[in-house]
C-alpha cells in the first residue's frame, strides 16, 4: 500500500460540477469519518467518477440536470456510501501498522528530541550562567564568572535529575506529535481518535515509569519536574492538531547546532566543573580553626606519630542512611600497633552523625564542620569492632523533611577514655575523604513520597 | 419489501472478485474497472457504482490493491489501481472459491445426481 503521490486537488478539469453534485460531494465528506488528507482524496476520486459518469449517461441522451440525478442514483445514498468507505479504511492492519509505525516514530522523535532538550537546558544554563557572572557580580570580572554558583547549585545530584527530567519533557513533547501524526496517518483513523488514544496510553505509562520505576535522586524539584514528563507528552499529543510527518528539520538542525556550540563553549570554559575540591589544608591557620570547630564535638585524643588514632575510612551513604568504616591507622594483623593498644583503653566507642555546614574560615575553602546550631549529633551508631576495623554499621539519619534539600552530615567516632570523658577519635576531613556525607535521597518518586522522614 | 434478486447478491458478494479479475493485466481507474466490468460481461451485468468504490478501498486497505494519483490520457488526474502480488493470490483463491460455488450451483439447479 502506497500513499498517492501526487495532489489529487490539482486537478486541471475545473469544469463547475452541477449544485445537486456539490451537495452529494458535501454530504459524502461530512459522512467521512477519516482523516482530512483521506477525505481529500475520496472526494477527488468521487469527483472524477461523476464528471466521466455525467459525460457517459448524455452520450446516452439524457441533458445535464437528469444525467446529474442518474449518476447519483447509480452511486447511491451518500451516507451510506461514507459508512461503507470509513468501513473499508478501518481495517485491523492499518490500526496495527498505524500503532507500530506510530511508536517507531515516536522514538525516533523522542531521540531527536532529547538532543534539542539536552541542548535547550544546556543553553539555559549557559544563559544563567552569564546572567549571573554579569548582572550578580562586578562588571569587570570573566563573563563565566558567575559559574562557581551554577557548579555549587548542580552539586546536589537532584539538580541533574530535574535537568534530565526537563530534557525529557522536550523529549515526549516531540515524540507525542511525531506519533500522533504518523498513526493518523497510517491507521486512517481522525486525528481526535488517535490524540486520545495517545494521549491516555502514553501519559499512563510515563506516569507509572516516572513514579514507580525510574530511580534517581531525588527532591521537590527533581519529582516536579519527572512528573511534568508524562503531561509535556499528552499535552504534545492533544495539542498535535495538524498532522505533520516531517518536522521543520533546517530549523531545529540549526536550533540544536547554535545551542551545541554554546554548550561547548560553556563546557570549555568552566575547568573547575569536574575538577577537585579545594583542600582545606592549604594554610597552617585554616587547619587550626577547623580542629577548634571540631572539639565542639569531643576534644581529640593524643595522636600516635602525628596521627588520630583512626585513619582513613569508606562507606555507603544516601537515602537518608550512613553506613561508615574506619580503620585502625596502624593497625597489622597479628601485632595490633599501637593505635590499637590505645584503643583498647576506650568504652563506648560510637559513631556520631553531626549536621555540617560550610567552614567559613576562608571563603575560598569549601570544607566542613559541624552545624554550631547543634549541640549534639543527630544520631549515634555503637561502633563495631572488627579486626583493624570499625564499623558504623547502619545508621539511619533523616534527609530534610520537606524533602527540598540535601541535608549534609560529618561523621566522628568517638570513645570514653580512661580518665572517664569523651574524646574524638579520628578527623573527619583528613581521613574519611575530605566531604560530608550526604543524606540525599536517591529511589523512585513513590519511594521518596512514602519515605520515613 | 422488495426482494433483492440473485443477480444483485451475487454481485455484492463478487465484486472483490470481478474488481481483481479485470485489474489482473492492466490499471485502471474507479469509472473504467465498473466500465470493463460491465463490457466483459457483455453488459449483463455491472456492480452498483456504490459498492464498487468501497470494494476498491478495502482491497487496497488490504494491500490486494496498490493505488497512484496520475495524469489521463484524457486530461485530468486519476486515481489508478494495479493489482499487487498479494492481489493476484487473492484474486487465485477467489477464483478457485468460485469455481467450486458455481460447480455446486449449476449441479444443483440441474437436479438429483444417482448415487
Amino acid at each position: 500500500m502506497s500513499e498517492p503521490d501526487a495532489n489529487p486537488s490539482s486537478s486541471p478539469d475545473e469544469t463547475p460540477l452541477p449544485a445537486e453534485i456539490d451537495e452529494y460531494l458535501r454530504r459524502l465528506g461530512a459522512g467521512l469519518d477519516l482523516p482530512v488528507h483521506v477525505r481529500a482524496e475520496i472526494a477527488s476520486e468521487m469527483e472524477d467518477h461523476f464528471r466521466d459518469s455525467i459525460a457517459t449517461i448524455e452520450s446516452e441522451g439524457l441533458d445535464g440536470d437528469r444525467a446529474a440525478r442518474e449518476a447519483i442514483a447509480r452511486l447511491g445514498n451518500p451516507t451510506e456510501l461514507a459508512a461503507e468507505l470509513t468501513s473499508a479504511h478501518r481495517t485491523t492492519r492499518r490500526l496495527l501498522a498505524g500503532a507500530a509505525g506510530g511508536v517507531f516514530h515516536a522514538t525516533l522523535g523522542a531521540a531527536g528530541g532529547l538532543l534539542l532538550g539536552i541542548a535547550i537546558v544546556a543553553a539555559a544554563l549557559c544563559a544563567s550562567a552569564v546572567v549571573t557572572g554579569t548582572l550578580l557580580r562586578p562588571p569587570t570580572e570573566f563573563v563565566f564568572a558567575g559559574l562557581p554558583a551554577l557548579r555549587a547549585a548542580l552539586a546536589g545530584l537532584p539538580m541533574v535529575t530535574a535537568l534530565l527530567a526537563w530534557a525529557c519533557c522536550v523529549a515526549a513533547f516531540v515524540a507525542a506529535r511525531r506519533g500522533v501524526a504518523i498513526s493518523t496517518r497510517i491507521s486512517r483513523r481522525t486525528p481526535a481518535a488517535v490524540r486520545r488514544i495517545w494521549a491516555t496510553a502514553g501519559f499512563a505509562t510515563l506516569f507509572v515509569a516516572a513514579v514507580f520505576v525510574v530511580s534517581a535522586p531525588q527532591n521537590l524539584l527533581s519529582v516536579l519536574s519527572l512528573l511534568a514528563v508524562p503531561f509535556a507528552f499528552a499535552t504534545g499529543a492533544l495539542t498535535s492538531s495538524t498532522p505533520r510527518v516531517s518536522l521543520p528539520r533546517r530549523k531545529v538542525i540549526v536550533a540544536i547546532g547554535v545551542l551545541a556550540i554554546l554548550s561547548a563553549s560553556f563546557a570549555r570554559n568552566v575547568p573547575a566543573w569536574s575538577g577537585p575540591p579545594p583542600d582545606v589544608a592549604d594554610t597552617p591557620q585554616a587547619h587550626a580553626a577547623q580542629l577548634r570547630e571540631f572539639d565542639r564535638v569531643a576534644p581529640a585524643w593524643t595522636y600516635i606519630d602525628g596521627h588520630p588514632l583512626l585513619a582513613e575510612g569508606g562507606g555507603l551513604w544516601g537515602s537518608g542512611v550512613i553506613t561508615q568504616a574506619v580503620n585502625i591507622w596502624d593497625f597489622v594483623p597479628g601485632n595490633p600497633g599501637t593505635a590499637a593498644q590505645a584503643l583498647s583503653l576506650f568504652r563506648d566507642v560510637r559513631f556520631e552523625a553531626w549536621r555540617a555546614v560550610h567552614f567559613d574560615a576562608s571563603p575560598d575553602i569549601a570544607e566542613w564542620i559541624p552545624d554550631p546550631a547543634h549541640s549534639a549529633p543527630y544520631a549515634t551508631v555503637p561502633a563495631d569492632f572488627n579486626a583493624g576495623e570499625i564499623n558504623a554499621g547502619y545508621a539511619r539519619v533523616e534527609f530534610d523533611v520537606s524533602h527540598v534539600r540535601t541535608t549534609e552530615w560529618i561523621v566522628f567516632v568517638t570513645g570514653i577514655g580512661p580518665d572517664g570523658r569523651r574524646y574524638r577519635l579520628n578527623e573527619p576531613e583528613f581521613n574519611m575523604g575530605g566531604g560530608p556525607l550526604e543524606s540525599s535521597f536517591t529511589g523512585t518518586i513513590w519511594q521518596w513520597l512514602t519515605a520515613a522522614t | 419489501m422488495r426482494r433483492p434478486s440473485i443477480r444483485t447478491q451475487l454481485l455484492k458478494g463478487t465484486t472483490p472478485l470481478l474488481v481483481l479479475t479485470v485489474l489482473r493485466d492492466t490499471e485502471l481507474y474507479g469509472y473504467e474497472i465498473a466500465q470493463r466490468i460491465r463490457e466483459r460481461s457483455g453488459g449483463a451485468f455491472a456492480p452498483s457504482e456504490g459498492s464498487l468504490y468501497p470494494a476498491l478501498h478495502a482491497l487496497e486497505a488490504e494491500g490486494a490493491l496498490q493505488a497512484d494519483w496520475r495524469e489521463s490520457d484524457k486530461g485530468p488526474k486519476r486515481r489508478y489501481y494495479r493489482i499487487t502480488d498479494k492481489g493476484g493470490a487473492l484474486l487465485a483463491e477467489h477464483e478457485a472459491e468460485w469455481a467450486s460455488f458455481a460447480r455446486g450451483v449449476a449441479q444443483t439447479v440441474a437436479g438429483p445426481t444417482n448415487v
